[in-house]
């Protein structure tokens, strides 16, 4: 089971986390994987200037709308 | 424990005038709270200085403790002559309550005070006073939990004349409408609102006379403590804890930051709830022993826009009810609280302002701000602690 925090600080709700969130959720629909990722949210994680801080494994990504799949991706390649 | 006093006023303008020839005075105090009414001789811009100088020399004079035959004098040599009419005239009704819960009203030509205690309107006790050859009543009384006071110009018994009603409705039926929206325990704001539109209508959107009320409501305290910003010390997080834990009523937390300060220094977890999340407002968050956690800035900014709607009329009491953190913060505020004790941090505190500081500091500064003035024109009180 993998954790994937979003940011939805003020400034990340800024760049698009909703959006983000929602992507997120549609690529796991897409893909079932219900049961292997958890979606949760987090207040700032300190990385504010980067787009949507997005963090799994102790590592944080920055995310979009367009890159979203890419790196959803590239979260689940390292299970 | 002093009673509160939910106050609350409404207006709108005769039919083609910019001004209103109305006016409310409030003055909350450590020692009471006084609101005068005021309704100007005519209408526009005359009518409108006539009531200002009036409400604001009886607010003032009072403030100071000064007799009230000494307010009565200054008005008289005050006030300019009308120069239709020849004389000096401004109708008012001013209300005083003190802390020990005493009392004070006076009313000179306005329509008499609805006074609605325990479900009913009650006589009040007044004395005639005569003053230059007028009658000006006065009402010393203990005023109770629940207790509500409802004035108003003579525009509200007015409303109607010629239109819908012949001769517009009286003031029986106001205090009436008064008495059934009591019923309701709905808020100060809500009854002026609601009977000021109501006259609004009778007139058939075209008022022939400036229509004001005031309502005071007599409650209980209800406290509620918001922290919001961090302080620039990260030494002092657990002063934040501490000034917590000893809150009055229910805590609030606005600001990611802040909100992750306070899960880290009770040992908590931040749980965000996404089903409250939209494209506007980020989503609110749960934090064991807090009642409310909320994003900050962009809540904010919401909730300010609600509540303006709210005043301006745009939208009803459904802004209070939406599913999002702005609607949750808006009515936490306006509708459970009386008290607002606002924890600040350091970090946004105006006397630490340099022209180094990052933006979005700024930005939170100038929203909490207008925050806090949008709770003082809801009559709140509203105390700021800084860390």
């Amino acid at each position: 089971m993998k954790t994937i925090r979003v940011c939805v600080g003020s400034s990340c709700h800024v760049n698009g986390s909703y959006k983000v969130v929602k992507a997120l959720n549609q690529l796991i629909d897409q893909q079932e994987l219900e049961d292997e990722v958890e979606l949760v949210g987090s207040f700032c994680m300190g990385k504010c200037t980067e787009g949507v801080a997005v963090e799994c494994d102790d590592i944080i990504y920055a995310v979009s709308v367009e890159n979203a799949e890419e790196i959803f991706g590239k979260i689940m390649e390292g299970k | 424990m002093p009673l509160f006093m939910d106050i609350a006023s409404d207006s709108v303008n005769k039919v083609h005038e910019e001004l209103c020839g109305d006016n409310v005075e409030v003055r909350i105090n450590d020692e009471s709270v006084i609101v005068v009414l005021a309704d100007g001789m005519g209408s526009g811009v005359k009518a409108n200085i006539l009531a200002t100088l009036t409400s604001t020399i009886a607010a003032t004079m009072l403030e100071e403790k000064m007799g009230i035959m000494d307010v009565l004098e200054t008005l008289e040599a005050t006030l300019p002559k009308c120069s239709v009419r020849h004389m000096a005239y401004s109708t008012f009704t001013i209300v005083q309550v003190f802390r020990n819960r005493k009392a004070y009203i006076l009313e000179f030509d306005n329509p008499p005070l609805v006074f609605v205690r325990d479900g009913e309107i009650i006589e009040l006790e007044r004395k005639e006073i005569e003053f230059q050859g007028k009658s000006v009543y006065e009402t010393t009384m203990e005023i109770e939990k629940g207790d509500i006071m409802a004035f108003f110009s003579d525009g509200v018994i007015h409303a109607g004349i010629g239109n819908f009603l012949n001769f517009g409705w009286q003031w029986e039926e106001a205090s009436d409408y008064i008495l059934a929206r009591s019923y309701e325990k709905k808020k100060a704001k809500e009854i002026s609102k609601a009977l000021v539109d109501t006259c609004y209508n009778l007139y058939g959107e075209e008022p022939g006379d400036d229509t004001t009320v005031a309502v005071i409501k007599v409650e209980e305290r209800k406290y509620v403590t918001m922290f919001s910003g961090p302080p620039l010390d990260q030494e002092k997080d657990a002063e934040i804890k501490r000034l917590l834990e000893r809150a009055r009523g229910k805590k609030i937390v606005c600001g990611g930051t802040a909100a992750n300060i306070v899960a880290r220094e009770f040992g908590e977890e931040v749980k965000v709830d996404f089903s409250t999340m939209s494209d506007r407002v980020p989503p609110i968050a749960t934090i064991k022993g807090i009642d409310l956690v909320t994003e900050g800035v962009l809540t904010m900014q919401e909730t300010i826009r609600l509540c303006d709607d709210y005043i301006n009329n745009r939208c009803g009491r459904e802004v209070f009810q939406l599913k999002n953190g702005a609607s949750m913060l808006a009515n936490m505020l306006i509708n459970e609280a009386t008290t607002i004790d606002l924890i600040m941090g350091n970090s946004i505190n105006p006397a630490h302002q340099n022209p180094d500081f990052p933006d979005e500091l700024t930005t939170k500064w100038r929203v909490t701000q207008k925050l806090i003035d949008m709770l003082r024109y809801f009559n709140k009180e509203v105390n700021i602690i800084y860390v």
